[in-house]
């Protein structure tokens, strides 16, 4: 992060690199906005005849000094106005720079800085600049002016005969002029380094400002700044490219990358960057125009009037592009803060309508079999086996009770359990009902009111008894439990105190609320008043109390309720779906066992599927 | 000021039942005081949340939004059920038979679905999470006690097979210990933690 931040010249402290004045001083930054690595780039050693803009210099060189011996040759007028718009556009930057007002200097350069934040494209601008103004210029001029004659010579024999033909069948499929590519063949080297920068941008209109101004550039910082931002403009895509191609696949590779030694991907990246945008060769082609006219030859490649006002537009739209670019940013953070604090949204998943049908089928076979079992099927004959200890510990208990104790029954099921709950309550309730013990309902669900009516008329007993409700859930145990001189108001009247009862019945379909009963009720009367009858599922929770003591006997489901019933004389009920209930059991059974061998089968076809592969 | 006055709350109501736990008959007096305060508040708590959901079911309706014909439906039966409470009394022996003729069909095909929800995981368990340890040791699991719960092995009365039935049917019941002694162990730690103020379930 630090790396990234300006110093102020003024008061020294670091900024931000996109900040135009000091936060600390108020000073301009302005000239604080260089393009990283332009001046810290060390100079690389030129070759001769190795850079583009040196061999464009020499055949402007070239071209002026033919120009003079050879003014009586007559020149197409668009021909000797070509030269004209190059020095136009030569000097394009620097008569830019007095109209171009400050801000969009400053955006301009923000922009360069943001397309090239590795300051990779930048230090090659500067190192093309530096290698211009080497030493070894004259040496290069002098060789290059000398095979230039030598060019000029051999091909003013062979277009005097063939001039036409050559002009039809100049260019090649790759869209480069025919002139041009001898010139590589002759110059090889020359093609191979001067690519480099090219190569490693898609460089559009802006890069003939790059091709033209490096050599007048010379070393002044500030006017390498103006020719180059162009370039670094240009490396920003359009609104309509980069709609289509995302910046990541914009090649920002770095300048060792593409040394002569990968002769292929030289080639490969040419060959894109040419059909992608104008390359510089595009920019040569421009200017070598009148001298190939000069030679004789017919130029082909021509820049249309068009491309200058567009490269103009580019200039404008890269700034536009800099604020559309902070506008999407802006975008996108208002919309994460929109979206702060929402839930994501579930993975959509395309549901197949092939894997739905064994549910039907599943539902169809459970219901027949249920349906089957309750219309056709008799109740099962009670089977006498071991009676479990805590059903005798539970009879036992019951039959200390007699006439003139008191018993609360405490009613504490859903209705869905009703079935199950009275098959074993009704029993008990009759022997509790014969041996004259008096006996109080309390139910802690409203709908425990209905539930005590159907238990006491499925178990035959008149008057039925009036069920007490007792509101308040835990809270209203407690304070059952607790209330010793029946003071609350809010206890329900026609109750006693809890100690008054000889026993408390409880029966439960829910674990959880006969715990609420152990913990909450039973620490304030003390061990062996409660007793319980519990439906199947929550034998495991009662045997740890039952263990403990606090609870003195308990019947889990209807086989120990019919155990209980036959224990206390009377006639155990048998339920009609205990036949339903093992059509389920086994049905679940099936279907365990067939989920197993459909997946066993469905390996043992891919395994095979594997190895016929 | 603001937090401090339910943490005082807290705690001193949790040190109150436990101190009445053991003086039980100097502290009865005061925990009953204590607990009917609890009551009511608890009550009108009920009711508030009542009052909120109808409202939230009502502003549905009124504005027909998706799935507004459930809460048509429950905005109807408690306006049926009130109404018919209040005009013939909830101890009313046919206002409780019409009231046990909804309820205990409907509990019941909740407990039918959920059967049968288990039996489409079952099959689609193995599909789904493929061979592994916990997927069969569940099947094997349930496939045993699915045999147990039938009652057929039991009634053959065969001592050593009655020894490895106990065995099994005792190995739920082991399970359940533990899971009540970690149950007591958190419940007591998260006691701690309110009476000292350490843990506020009852917000900030």
């Amino acid at each position: 992060m630090t790396a990234d931040m300006i110093v102020c010249p003024h008061c020294g402290k670091e900024n931000f690199p996109q900040v135009t004045h000091c936060v600390h001083c108020g000073e301009e930054l302005v000239d604080l906005f260089k393009i990283e690595g332009i001046e810290s780039t060390p100079p690389m050693p030129s070759k001769e005849g190795s850079d583009l803009p040196e061999i464009l210099k020499s055949l402007r060189d070239e071209e002026r000094k033919a120009a003079e011996p050879t003014e009586s040759t007559p020149i197409p007028e668009e021909q000797a106005e070509s030269p004209i718009q190059t020095e136009g556009e030569e000097q394009l930057p620097q008569k830019e720079e007095p109209q171009v007002p400050e801000w969009l200097a400053r955006i301009r350069t923000r922009a360069a800085q943001e397309a090239d934040a590795t300051g990779d494209l930048a230090s090659r601008a500067g190192t093309m600049d530096q290698v211009c103004s080497g030493e070894k210029h004259a040496e290069i001029d002098k060789e290059f002016t000398s095979w230039i004659e030598r060019l000029r010579e051999s091909k003013q024999r062979e277009i005097l005969q063939s001039a036409r033909k050559t002009s039809e069948e100049g260019e090649t499929a790759e869209g480069v002029p025919e002139w041009l590519q001898k010139i590589r063949e002759l110059h090889p080297e020359v093609e191979g380094e001067e690519t480099q920068p090219i190569e490693s941008e898609p460089l559009e209109e802006g890069s003939s400002s790059e091709g033209v101004a490096a050599p007048g550039a010379g070393g002044s910082e500030e006017a390498s700044r103006e020719e180059t931002q162009p370039v670094e403009g240009a490396t920003a895509p359009t609104p309509e490219a980069e709609a289509a191609q995302p910046e990541e696949t914009v090649p920002t590779e770095p300048q060792q990358d593409l040394t002569a030694e990968q002769p292929e991907e030289q080639a490969e990246a040419r060959a894109e960057a040419q059909t992608k945008a104008p390359s510089s060769e595009q920019e040569a082609a421009e200017i070598l125009e009148p001298i190939v006219a000069e030679l004789g030859m017919q130029p082909e490649v021509s820049v249309p009037p068009e491309e200058s006002e567009t490269a103009e537009e580019q200039r404008v739209a890269q700034d536009l592009l800099l604020l559309r670019r902070q506008k999407e940013r802006a975008e996108v953070l208002r919309n994460l803060i929109a979206e702060e604090g929402k839930a994501f949204p579930p993975a959509h998943k395309s549901k197949s309508s092939h894997k739905s049908w064994y549910r039907l089928v599943i539902g169809l076979l459970m219901l027949a079999a249920l349906i089957g079992t309750l219309l056709f099927v008799p109740p099962p004959a009670f089977k006498e086996g071991a009676v479990p200890a805590h059903v005798i510990a539970l009879q036992e208990a019951m039959q200390t009770l007699g006439a003139g104790d008191k018993v609360l029954v405490v009613l504490d099921y859903q209705p869905a359990t009703s079935r199950e709950m009275v098959s074993m309550a009704a029993p008990v309730l009759q022997f509790i009902a014969e041996r004259g013990v008096s006996w109080q309902l309390l139910v802690t669900q409203p709908s425990g009111l209905w539930l005590a009516q159907e238990l006491a008329s499925t178990a035959g007993i008149t008057p039925i008894p009036e069920a007490v409700y007792l509101p308040g859930g835990n809270l209203g145990v407690f304070a059952l439990a607790i209330d010793q001189n029946q003071s609350s108001p809010l206890l329900p009247s026609g109750l006693s105190a809890l100690n008054d009862y000889r026993a408390i019945l409880l029966l439960e379909d829910s674990g959880s609320q006969f715990q609420v009963w152990m913990e909450q009720a039973a620490p304030w009367l003390g061990n062996g008043r409660f007793l319980a009858l519990v439906a199947t599922q929550d034998a495991a929770m009662v045997l740890p109390y039952y263990h403990s003591g606090q609870v003195s006997g308990y019947a889990a489901g209807t086989q120990e309720g019919a155990l209980m019933a036959q224990l206390l004389g009377q006639q155990p009920m048998h339920l009609p779906h205990e036949r339903a209930l093992q059509v389920g059991l086994i049905i679940m059974m099936v279907i365990l066992i067939l989920s197993m061998v459909t997946k066993a089968e469905a390996d043992a076809t891919e395994r095979r599927r594997e190895e016929k592969a | 000021m603001k937090k401090a006055i339910p943490i005082l709350i807290a705690g001193l109501s949790g040190l109150l039942v436990l101190a009445a736990l053991i003086w039980q008959p100097q502290l009865a007096g005061w925990l009953e005081v204590v607990l009917n305060w609890a009551v009511i508040i608890a009550s009108v708590a009920a009711l508030v949340a009542l009052a909120t959901l109808l409202l939230a079911h009502t502003r549905k309706i009124i504005k027909v939004r998706h799935g507004f014909i459930y809460s048509l439906i429950l905005v109807g039966a408690f306006l049926a059920s009130f109404v018919g409470g209040m005009t013939a009394g909830v101890e009313n022996p046919s206002y409780l038979r019409w009231i046990a003729a909804i309820q205990q069909p409907a509990e019941a095909s909740l407990l039918g679905l959920a059967a049968l929800v288990m039996a489409a995981a079952a099959l689609r368990l193995f599909h789904q999470r493929g061979w592994s340890a916990l997927t069969v040791s569940f099947g094997i699991s349930a496939l045993v006690f699915l045999v147990l719960g039938l009652g057929w092995l039991q009634a053959l009365q065969i001592p050593q097979l009655d020894i490895v039935i106990d065995y099994l049917e005792a190995l739920p019941l082991v399970g359940m210990r533990g899971l009540l002694i970690g149950m007591g162990l958190g419940a007591l730690l998260l006691g701690l933690r309110i009476v000292l103020g350490l843990e506020r379930p009852y917000g900030e």
